[in-house]
């Protein structure tokens, strides 16, 4: 063989070699635009509550009593969504806070304690008004429930769950002492009626849970 | 004598041929991207972890697959945390120097 023969057969070869490779790469790019489409256009789902972020807390008027188990936003999903690109695709995704377990606020220290608590996965606010001593020290509990727990048969999807369902407990009628959620992961105790005199109609306390980040485990199907 | 006349042939071709391969080989990959850039402009939602996580999955040939994300459903992507809370905390201090009629 001629050397020039023998150098064409090389380029030949190497030319060849990166064509196979171009190939196999454009048919992985296919691959992927298939499970782009999935969460974009045609792109369905169904979001359902399984777990709800609740608070207890008193700061209120008296020192008496404790209000308790007032959700205020969603700590765990359950989605099943459905794309419907190039034939039916699904998948299933659960969708978890960073912790799950009990969150005290202490206000006395202005410290957080939970199994597994990471103050830089929530974002946190607490505020005790003009009630600052309180049952139970002032400390707030924020708690992980099951929606059936708190409120059986009532089903929180992406479009109720906001305002945490029925949700608002007082301690009486005769002072209206109320814990309520204010937005998405907050909460208030209000004063609305009572004998008050100038705090009657006030925010007494409040306060903010809400997870800056999920953690998702997802099923292809 | 003829199967050694074709590999000649092939030879004497074998550039060729290599062209040919690797023309095909960067049309086709170049067509593939071309699409896939089209195609995923409007598709893409917020969550690109999700798309990530899934691309991942199915090009490892699994079923499960794992993502975190800072968009948080009804709420939206967070992409300041300190700020958020100080307009939280503000809008509480407006409503608390409010008082009932």
């Amino acid at each position: 063989m001629a050397v020039t023969q023998r150098v064409r057969v090389v380029v030949g070869v190497a030319l060849a070699v990166a064509g196979f490779l171009f190939l196999f790469f454009s048919t992985r790019n296919a691959a992927q635009l298939t499970t782009q489409a999935q969460t974009g256009q045609n792109y369905t789902s169904t979001w359902e509550a399984t777990k709800l972020i609740t608070v207890d807390s008193a700061g209120g008027w008296n020192n008496v009593g404790i209000l308790r188990n007032v959700p205020i936003g969603v700590a765990e999903w359950q989605v099943d969504a459905r794309a419907a690109i190039g034939g039916a695709q699904l998948f299933t995704e659960t969708w978890r806070t960073p912790t799950s377990s009990e969150i005290v606020y202490n206000p006395a220290d202005q410290t957080l304690t939970g199994s597994g608590f990471n103050s830089a996965d929530w974002i946190f606010a607490n505020h005790i008004g003009i009630f600052g001593d309180t049952p139970d020290g002032g400390r707030v509990r924020y708690k992980f429930q099951s929606p059936s727990v708190l409120n059986p048969g009532y089903k929180y999807t992406k479009d109720n769950a906001k305002v945490g369902g029925n949700a608002i407990q007082c301690r009486s009628n005769s002072d209206s002492n109320c814990l309520m959620p204010r937005g998405s992961y907050g909460w208030e105790v209000y004063h609305a009626l009572g004998n008050l005199g100038s705090d009657r109609g006030r925010i007494s306390a409040s306060g903010l849970m809400m997870p800056a980040k999920w953690i998702i485990t997802g099923t292809i199907y | 004598m003829k199967v050694r006349k074709i590999i000649l042939i092939i030879v004497d071709n074998f550039l060729a041929i290599g062209l040919f391969i690797f023309a095909v080989g960067v049309l086709s990959y170049y067509n593939s991207s071309r699409q896939n850039a089209v195609s995923s402009l409007p598709v893409k939602t917020s969550l690109t972890e999700r798309d990530i996580a899934i691309t991942e999955a199915v090009k490892n040939g699994k079923k499960e697959y794992t993502f975190t994300t800072r968009f948080i459903p009804g709420v939206g992507v967070i992409t300041d945390p300190e700020a958020y809370k100080k307009e939280w905390e503000q809008q509480l201090q407006e409503d608390s120097n409010k008082k009932a009629p």
